[in-house]
């Protein structure tokens, strides 16, 4: 099993989404459309899972292309 | 002429939809309904997330092409008129002044007629007798209450070009919004937004842009406030489902209910096909072959060709009439002698028809495609011949 401790970037909508996953993919970033896991609170079914060493290069990607997103989360739940 | 040349089937009515289309239009239809078919953006697996890339890929494909840089700014309808009415009902209110041409299409003129008519001031523009618009003209239009200017980029009936960008920048230095209608251009004269300060630009996917049918709406410019922008309508967006309020965010502000993938399918196809040969290439092939129609029955004695009959100021249209015949007559002499398919009549601008002239019988309108051959305009001119003859 992928033991990846796994970022996932959310957004408002699936369209913001996949315009998220475009964009990534496209500056050459490994990612996925995946659906919300429950522990996350978002307003969209899908999230983008990323590699965490991805994270700063796709958060300045979008930032360039004016990437609209509602924050980046750890995939798995966080274990107080 | 002898029977054994003739065609099958000359399509000549481009300017009310495009046909054939390329084959990967179809292709690509056949495609969605076969291997990917679910509902784009409202579930997580795999076949709603691939029928979400296909919506996107037809809004970063339009963005594109009207060089938009934010792709969520493109929003989709059914059509142009779609595109439209959502622009002018969105954004106007009562007592608000709009400045519009004589050469519009009803897609314009009609909405534009429901809000006068709750308040709204509009002042038509007159245009010339050959169907084109004085920059001049509009400046004298603009009063301090002047809050939008809507005119058809290409005239549907006599191909006209509106001078995009002089009017543009007349719009960007009085601070009024400026929508164009580009059902005629998009796909066939390039547009772009930016360098021609266009703040709206309403599109159909089913003629220049080679789309099916069905698919079409609104490409909205980075300077409009979309706060002050209403919605047509409300409903699912696959987003804030949470919520009874409808998102305020692009695109789904204005965007509600299933949207026809199918469609944004072929559509992305179409604008893939376009952006591989360039606009200026097919609008270079459509403007060769309209040249050719004009320059083969302007000596034709018993024709009125209208317009400007200049190739560099108009789109691939040409609207014709041949004395004492009656439009349908012509039209139907067309079909059953020649295969010729052209449209007869008004074709639903009124007002142009005032403009030029010929209302209230209109014309025999041809509108040349990219698919359509030299050969065909030759046989079309000789078939005008023997009619006239």
């Amino acid at each position: 099993m992928d033991d990846t401790d796994y970022f996932v970037i959310i957004f408002d909508s699936t369209s913001l989404a996949i315009r998220g996953e475009q964009v990534a993919r496209k500056a050459g970033f490994s990612v996925r459309c995946i659906p919300t896991p429950r522990h996350i609170s978002s307003d969209c079914g899908i999230v983008l899972r990323i590699r965490p060493d991805d994270r700063e290069g796709i958060l300045r990607e979008y930032g360039a292309k004016k990437v609209r997103h509602n924050g980046v989360m750890p995939l798995n739940p966080v274990v107080q | 002429m002898p029977d054994t040349n003739r065609p099958k089937i000359i399509y000549f009515d481009n300017a009310a939809t495009s046909w054939p289309k390329p084959d990967c239009v179809a292709e690509a239809m056949l495609d969605f309904m076969k291997n990917i078919g679910a509902n784009p953006g409202r579930s997580g697996h795999r076949l709603s997330v691939e029928a979400g890339r296909v919506v996107y890929f037809a809004r970063e494909n339009i963005a594109r092409l009207f060089n938009l840089e934010d792709p969520m700014r493109v929003v989709f309808g059914l059509n142009a008129t779609e595109g439209l009415n959502l622009a002018m009902r969105g954004l106007l209110n009562r007592k608000d002044h709009v400045i519009t041409s004589s050469m519009e299409h009803n897609s314009v003129m009609r909405p534009l007629r429901d809000l006068e008519n709750q308040g709204l001031r509009v002042t038509v523009v007159k245009c010339s007798s050959e169907g084109f618009l004085d920059p001049d003209d509009v400046r004298n239009a603009i009063t301090s209450e002047t809050k939008m200017i809507v005119v058809n980029h290409g005239s549907n009936v006599v191909g006209s070009l509106a001078p995009l960008r002089e009017i543009g920048n007349l719009a960007r230095d009085s601070n009024i919004k400026y929508l164009i209608d580009s059902a005629q251009t998009a796909g066939s004269i390039p547009i772009d937004m930016k360098r021609d300060n266009i703040d709206l630009v309403a599109f159909t996917g089913h003629k220049g842009l080679m789309g099916p049918q069905g698919t079409g709406g609104l490409a909205i410019g980075e300077n409009v406030d979309i706060a002050s922008f209403n919605r047509a309508r409300s409903g699912g967006s696959g987003s804030r489902s949470e919520s009874e309020h409808h998102p305020d965010f692009l695109p789904d502000k204005y965007e509600s209910g299933t949207m026809n993938a199918l469609g944004l399918a072929g559509l992305t196809a179409g604008l893939g096909y376009i952006l591989d040969r360039t606009v200026d290439n097919i609008h270079q092939k459509k403007m060769d072959l309209t040249a050719r129609f004009i320059d083969g029955i302007k000596h034709i004695h018993g024709i009125d060709v209208y317009g400007g009959k200049d190739v560099k100021k108009q789109t691939s249209v040409v609207s014709i009439n041949i004395r004492d015949s009656s439009q349908s007559e012509i039209g139907l002499l067309l079909e059953e002698q020649f295969n010729i398919l052209c449209r007869v009549g008004l074709h639903c601008a009124p007002a142009a028809h005032r403009t030029i002239g010929t209302f209230p019988h209109g014309t025999v309108r041809f509108g040349f495609g990219y698919f359509n051959r030299a050969e065909e305009i030759d046989f079309a001119v000789e078939a005008l011949e023997e009619l006239v003859g």
